[in-house]
């Protein structure tokens, strides 16, 4: 299990896809926030310490991209992580987020182990000593 | 289910045929051909053998013939453009109106997936949740519950996924990203992936792939599709201590690959019909019938082919592909 005091914004418009998240996100010990469109997303960046997004990209509000690239361009959450989970399925989406600087990329339905065996594996990186 | 563009652009040309048959240009067409012609051909007849006959034709006949032929022609060829211009925006409208059913084709396909698999997605975390005790402890009962219902939303996932690619595939709307690599390389790969599975099974496993560099011009990812699924197919329908070869061999420009199992022998009649969508030659056994379907698309989509042979003892699947997709000669 991993550490308590990492927080997690869930970016997500379904609400009850998110609160599913949340909890799944709580019983591995992190501290989720959840915000159902990209502006409230982005206001959450600013004002609270996140350490890592998992990110929709069929957002109201602009989309899962423009929070991606507000995030990028912005001094204060540039180093944010972001997982991205989506159920679109374009040619080249996967190619797209990491070019716009997604850490990892899932399409939905996906395990949970593996999503959050992503998440641990980003936020506790194994240790080099 | 689909259309491809081209299959809607052929069907709007034929109807555009069909009401061209009726249309009135059509007769001043060939009323305007039957008036050039007739004299033109009679004077000209006249102007090279009259001279020496008995209908010997006079310059001011001539030109007044001729006058005549011009308003005539000039008349008829501006009937012949405003027919022609009919043709060309009749074509223009048929065409934009094709591009249009892609477009709803690919709303369609990006409306199914969201709508389909975000449920999926939500169903997916609460069971996680459920299972790993997450909303409250369970019993082993409630587990094993839970488990089944993930089971299950993983098969309508791979129903979803299935029916995905084959609409993507045969409304055109997947490009081949053709890259250069070595297909013996992809070939191993993709049998020591499932290699395990073989095992279990206690199958024997013979692979005849030379060494050497087969050297193709295909796109990969979809190839590893087409020899997944006819490993997969090989797993299911070998029964145990069977044998499974895979056999690469290289002829011209092509590349012959061939696998083959010890299953039962598959009816002459039914060899075509395992190509359909949806088709199982045994229900109960797992999947929908959608691999062999999605093979034989992407393998054509390479320019080849793939086709089934069966003996008794042995069945062969043959995929017949050129190095160079889409490239059939030199």
């Amino acid at each position: 299990m991993a550490d308590t005091d990492k927080n997690i914004l869930i970016i997500e418009d379904n609400k009850e896809q998110a609160m599913a998240l949340a909890m799944y996100a709580k019983g591995m010990k992190y501290q989720p926030k959840v915000a159902q469109d990209s502006t409230t997303g982005l206001m959450l960046l600013q004002q609270s310490k996140i350490d890592l997004v998992i990110l929709d990209l069929g957002l109201p509000g602009g989309g899962g991209f423009f929070v991606l690239e507000r995030m990028k361009s912005s001094f204060k959450t540039f180093g944010i992580p972001v997982v991205v989970l989506t159920a679109k399925i374009e040619e080249g989406l996967e190619k797209k987020a990491r070019e716009k600087g997604a850490s990892e990329f899932f399409v939905k339905p996906c395990p949970m182990e593996q999503l959050f065996g992503a998440i641990n594996a980003i936020l506790h990186p194994p240790s080099r000593h | 289910m689909a259309f491809r563009t081209k299959e809607v652009f052929e069907k709007e040309l034929r109807l555009l045929v069909w009401e061209l048959r009726d249309n009135p240009y059509r007769r001043f067409l060939i009323a305007f051909l039957l008036i050039w012609a007739i004299p033109f051909l009679t004077i000209l007849y006249l102007i090279i053998h009259g001279r020496e006959g008995a209908y010997q034709i006079s310059i001011p006949s001539t030109i007044m013939i001729l006058s005549l032929l011009f308003v005539i022609s000039v008349g008829g060829s501006v009937l012949a453009l405003k027919m022609l211009n009919n043709i060309v925006a009749k074509l223009v409208t048929y065409f934009i109106r094709a591009k249009r059913q892609d477009e709803l084709k690919s709303r369609f396909v990006a409306t199914i997936s969201h709508e389909l698999k975000s449920p999926l997605m939500t169903l997916r975390t609460n069971f996680s949740n459920l299972s790993a005790s997450f909303a409250g402890p369970i019993t082993e009962d409630q587990r094993a519950i839970v488990e089944s219902c993930q089971s299950v939303i993983d098969r309508m996932n791979q129903l979803i996924v299935g029916i995905l690619d084959l609409y993507k595939i045969e409304s055109g709307m997947v490009s081949l990203t053709l890259a250069d690599f070595d297909a013996a390389q992809l070939l191993r790969i993709q049998w020591s992936e499932i290699s395990s599975l073989f095992k279990q099974k206690k199958l024997q496993i013979v692979p005849r792939i030379p060494t050497g560099n087969f050297l193709v011009r295909w796109d990969g990812p979809k190839m590893s599709i087409v020899f997944n699924n006819l490993l997969s197919n090989a797993l299911k329908y070998t029964p145990e201590e069977g044998t499974i070869s895979i056999q690469l061999e290289s002829i011209d420009n092509f590349l012959k690959v061939e696998i083959q199992n010890t299953g039962e022998q598959i009816p002459k009649e039914n060899l075509e019909l395992i190509f359909a969508r949806f088709e199982k030659l045994h229900p109960e056994m797992e999947g929908y019938g959608l691999g062999l379907a999605i093979s034989r698309d992407i393998v054509e989509a390479h320019g080849g082919l793939i086709w089934a042979e069966s003996y008794p003892g042995k069945n062969c699947f043959i995929i017949y592909l050129p190095k160079e997709a889409g490239k059939t000669n030199g």
